[in-house]
């Protein structure tokens, strides 16, 4: 046993073991700040400083420590400096372990005139709550989300047919296919282009849910995404330059001459007046394909619409009937067609290459949440992915997912982890002063309640010392009322004696084993 | 020698200028009368010579003309001013935003016409979502505020019948005019102070001081006349930082220029109390050039550190954990520049002359005892740091990337200070290292402001400070790395031979 421990101090209280794993410690720290001015310290903490290799890097800095001691033991008074040091780093780091693991550090948000004992830290949790209807909800379970920097996929099923997929912790978005819809007969799709010296893409979708319009430009030309049924209403002849489109049977008609008026306004506008069973409508097909009334307000949801051919009869107009794209050729005064498929087209008039990169006749274009690295010191975006019925959900901080089961309202909501204060506080008062004649602020404070009816005044520099906790003014919000919610930061920190302790002891330490050498 | 004398010569060019800026307006009283603006009250001069720095970017104008054309501006004919005056814009993203991206050069853009891009650049700042440029924008928005306050006479607040007003509010131009020109002898000690140490230039007073400590030092005369004459240069730089303290009303430790004060003040210090222990010419140059490198930086390279004093944000007001910790610190910084100067010397000796043992070990002491100290008022600083942060913040230790540094600082040393114990590192090894340890110095205390640019901080930002610093990294660098490679190959070749 003996003989093993002398091995043990032999190989790892060995001064260049301890140097290697301090060198390691600084190259890890170098990244990793550097890191940080890349993204930011949430993200950097996720990724480094929480994660339990880091923390192991440490206690084993600490182990060699502790085994440097330990082969020093046989106390001799010219070690004493040398015991001072290296004791009470490990005394800190003792105290920082038991603060990572028992303390509680966080923010407690105080709107005005409300108790809270609730302490939100940096980490989010995912928390269902049920009731009887939307105004009436209780917590019935919640979720831990792993403290990661990077997309977490997994599948777990937290209420019947729900299914948690995935969360990220820090998201953008990006455009994508969404859910089917119940309905189909739509055109969704994302194009790529290439003109003489322009690449690019383009992304249409004529799916009532979806977030992208049906007209886009490239390069100059306009692109209108049109329904395949309309298509054969511009290549028949009629007589007419304009058709008339009935939205709701997807039909293109044209009245009997009897019930329509065409005319031309003072400023040379053409317009068409058109009787339907008991409306009446006017259009200005070169303005707008719906009808208008007096000042020009356009009728958004009147079912018959007037489109003008002439307006698509020029070199910078490009018309897609679904994958069907139609352009209008100068020369021969008629509309080329060409058939759009995942290979590259070409059209000569306009010297471009189009091609379908992805299309769908019944998802619409969405913007898709993905999982990303933060740049600069933004709030966090966390944002879950939770698949109900085989449809996907996501939820996110402001935008809980709410669905009805057997009777019941259940809300699905993401929410940053709470920690409980043994107390209840409100805030009564908040008051900022700014330094005369700037806008900086000079000191900002609560007047604080504590439930037991003590009244306290929290500000810069005097924070609230009270049953273990530690609260600290650190700042604050306008509230749409134009009253202040002050933002208070709380800590209990059951690690705080050592670290002053071990501080004390390792400059006691330092500056007697300075002393001492001189003195020698 | 010829060189420290023309630059005495011309360093003692810098006198006059500020005296001509103040016969601009009228009356040379002006600059001393007493104003309240931007959070306090200031000498006209100090907060003219500000704001037109803030506005125009133009250092040289403002050195020259800029309380004059502060004053036409607040009282004169604004209409030819704000056509004669120019704004100096820099930023390749608000060129690009003028139309004026391919110039390399920067552009002076009369102040009318300035004015006129607010909407253009309100419109972009709304639509971009590149943040920079957002930030840059709101800088450019700001000026043009500034600018117009200015104008409206509502950018600062003068005494009149014990009341703060806007010049204008009040309209007895009398009052305005004595007051003013301070024929009602309303003097303010404080704005008193603050405008003589402004006009008299005392860091550049010591600058001049050393320069001629250190010839008296070159001319073989004895060094306790350089000790005397060393600590009257710090003497007045104490004065000067006492006065700072005094306007401020606050201990003067807390942004990137007073600390570069404090620092230069503290290793000049430690240069004089080793040179008693040690009785080395060497300890002694080391601090007087420290104190000077220091103090060029404080009078020249304005782009970099803020010289003007501004209140404090109410995390940072509390004047014993502000004391205590940026002091251990900066103590702890100027030790390891200390350590620094001398490994260097001991570098550049090292390829010119062979060593001997003597040497060796005086350069050896000297290192070894700057680093202790250095070792224990950094441990000193970061540990009061982690009780203020504990104190002001509620958590004792958060990875914000200057205590990330400085703790990389410290177990730097630490290492190199263990290393001696090993085979690793030998005394020659132990002095070459000081010096490009010192790299990690610089980066805690102005690569994290300047290239980081993160963290909470950031109360220390100033900007210019990038050229600066990799040109010191990078210099630092070539010079051990030369040595290195000299000294692995050539040494051991003369051996063989």
């Amino acid at each position: 046993m003996k003989c093993l421990l002398k091995e043990i101090e032999k190989k790892i209280g060995n001064m260049k073991v301890g140097l290697t794993l301090l060198g390691g410690g600084i190259l890890v720290l170098v990244v990793s700040s550097f890191l940080e001015g890349y993204t930011n310290a949430s993200f950097v903490d996720r990724l480094i400083y929480s994660t339990i290799w880091f923390k192991l890097l440490i206690g084993s800095i600490a182990f060699v420590i502790l085994v440097s001691l330990i082969s020093k033991i046989p106390f001799k008074k010219k070690y004493f400096g040398f015991y001072l040091i290296h004791s009470s780093l490990i005394i800190i780091l003792a105290g920082g372990l038991l603060t990572s693991y028992t303390g509680i550090n966080g923010e407690v948000v105080l709107y005005p005139q409300t108790f809270t004992n609730q302490i939100e830290s940096n980490n989010y949790e995912l928390v269902v709550l049920s009731g009887d209807d939307i105004y009436n909800l209780r917590p019935i379970k919640t979720i831990d989300l792993p403290y990661n920097a990077f997309a977490w996929y997994t599948s777990v099923e937290i209420f019947p047919n729900l299914f948690l997929k995935s969360y990220f912790p820090f998201s953008t978005t990006k455009l994508g296919f969404g859910n089917e819809g119940v309905e189909t007969g739509f055109f969704s799709a994302f194009f790529e282009l290439q003109g003489k010296d322009q690449f690019g893409d383009l992304i249409l979708s004529n799916h009532p849910k979806s977030q992208v319009s049906t007209r886009s430009v490239f390069a100059g030309i306009n692109f209108t995404l049109l329904p395949q049924m309309m298509l054969e209403c511009f290549v028949k002849n009629t007589g007419y330059d304009f058709f008339f489109w009935n939205r709701k049977e997807q039909k293109c008609f044209l009245p009997s001459a009897k019930k329509i008026k065409v005319g031309v306004s003072q400023l040379g506008n053409r317009f068409i007046e058109y009787r339907d069973q008991n409306r009446n409508f006017t259009f200005w097909p070169e303005m707008s394909p719906r009808p208008m009334k007096e000042h020009g307000q356009v009728i958004e949801d009147a079912e018959v619409m007037v489109i003008s051919k002439k307006v698509f009869e020029n070199s910078n107009d490009v018309l897609l009937f679904d994958d069907t794209l139609m352009v209008w050729s100068m020369g021969y005064g008629q509309y080329d067609r060409i058939e759009l498929s995942k290979k590259w087209s070409h059209i000569p008039q306009m010297e471009l290459k189009v091609r379908i990169k992805e299309q769908s006749d019944h998802k619409p274009i969405i913007n898709l949440p993905e999982t990303s690295i933060p740049r600069g010191a933004n709030p966090d975006q966390p944002i879950i992915l939770l698949q109900h019925k085989d449809l996907d959900n996501w939820v996110s901080m402001d935008q809980p997912y709410v669905f009805n089961h057997l009777n019941k309202t259940i809300k699905i909501s993401l929410e940053k982890t709470k920690a409980r204060m043994p107390f209840k506080i409100k805030l009564k008062k908040f008051e900022k002063k700014l330094y005369p004649e700037s806008q900086m602020p000079a000191t900002y404070q609560s007047f604080v309640e504590i439930d037991d009816g003590f009244l306290i005044d929290i500000n810069m520099n005097n924070p609230l010392n009270y049953k273990g906790f530690r609260l600290f003014q650190s700042s604050y919000f306008e509230l749409s009322n134009g009253e202040y919610a002050s933002v208070l930061t709380a800590s209990r920190d059951p690690g705080r004696l050592y670290k002053y302790l071990g501080s004390f002891l390792f400059l006691f330490g330092l500056v007697y084993f300075y002393y001492q050498k001189r003195v020698r | 020698m010829k060189y420290f004398i023309i630059l005495v010569i011309a360093s003692l060019g810098w006198f006059p200028r500020l005296t001509y800026a103040l016969s601009i307006c009228d009356d040379d009283q002006i600059g001393k009368t007493a104003v309240l603006a931007n959070g306090r009250i200031k000498p006209f001069l100090v907060h003219a010579m500000d704001r037109m720095m803030f506005i125009t970017d133009d250092k040289k104008e403002v050195s020259k003309n800029g309380v004059g054309n502060y004053c036409e501006l607040s009282f004169g004919d604004k209409e030819r001013l704000i056509q004669k005056i120019k704004v100096k814009i820099n930023h390749i993203e608000i060129k690009k935003v003028l139309g004026l991206g391919q110039q390399r050069k920067n552009i002076y853009l009369p102040a009318y016409e300035f004015l006129s891009q607010r909407e253009a650049f309100i419109k972009l700042a709304r639509r971009t979502d590149d943040s920079r440029l957002t930030v840059t924008l709101n800088v450019y928005l700001e000026k043009m505020a500034t600018l117009e306050k200015v104008l409206n006479g509502q950018d600062f607040k003068i005494l009149i019948d014990h009341q703060w007003v806007y010049p204008f509010e009040n309209h007895n131009l009398d009052q305005i005019i004595n007051y003013l020109s301070l024929k009602n002898k309303n003097l303010n000690w404080k704005v008193m102070l603050e405008y003589y140490n402004l006009l008299y230039r005392p860091f550049l007073i010591s600058m001049i001081t050393l320069i001629i400590a250190m010839m008296v030092l070159g001319s073989k005369k004895s060094p306790k006349l350089v000790v005397l004459i060393s600590s009257i240069a710090l003497t007045i730089q104490l004065l000067s930082m006492i006065t700072r303290g005094l306007v401020a009303s606050r201990l003067p430790f807390s942004n990137m220029y007073e600390t570069v004060m404090l620092a230069g003040f503290a290793a000049h210090t430690i240069g004089i109390l080793f040179y008693y222990r040690w009785k080395e010419k060497i300890v002694l140059i080391a601090g007087i050039f420290l104190n000077i490198f220091t103090l060029f930086m404080l009078e020249f390279s304005t782009g970099m550190l803020d010289a003007s004093i501004h209140p404090l944000m109410p995390v940072l007001n509390n004047n014993f954990w502000l004391g205590i910790h940026v002091f251990t610190v900066m103590v702890a910084y100027a030790a390891f520049g200390f350590s620094w100067f001398i490994s260097n010397i001991f570098i550049c000796r090292d390829l010119f002359k062979a060593r001997n043992h003597h040497t060796t070990n005086k350069f050896l002491h000297i290192t070894s005892d700057a680093l202790s100290v250095g070792v224990v008022f950094l441990s000193a600083g970061i540990l009061t740091g982690g009780m203020w942060a504990d104190f002001a913040w509620g958590r004792f230790w958060g990875w914000d990337p200057k205590e990330v540094w400085s703790l990389i600082v410290l177990l730097v040393y630490m290492i190199i200070l263990h290393g001696r114990y090993t085979n690793w590192i030998n005394q020659t090894k132990f002095i070459f290292l000081a010096a490009p340890a010192f790299l990690t110095v610089m980066m805690a205390w102005f690569g994290v402001n300047y290239v980081l640019a993160t963290g909470l901080h950031s109360y220390g930002f100033s900007q210019g400070g990038t050229i600066f610093f990799i040109l010191f990294v990078s210099t630092q660098l070539m010079l051990s790395l030369f040595h290195l490679v000299k000294s692995k190959f050539w040494f051991s070749k003369s051996l063989h031979a």
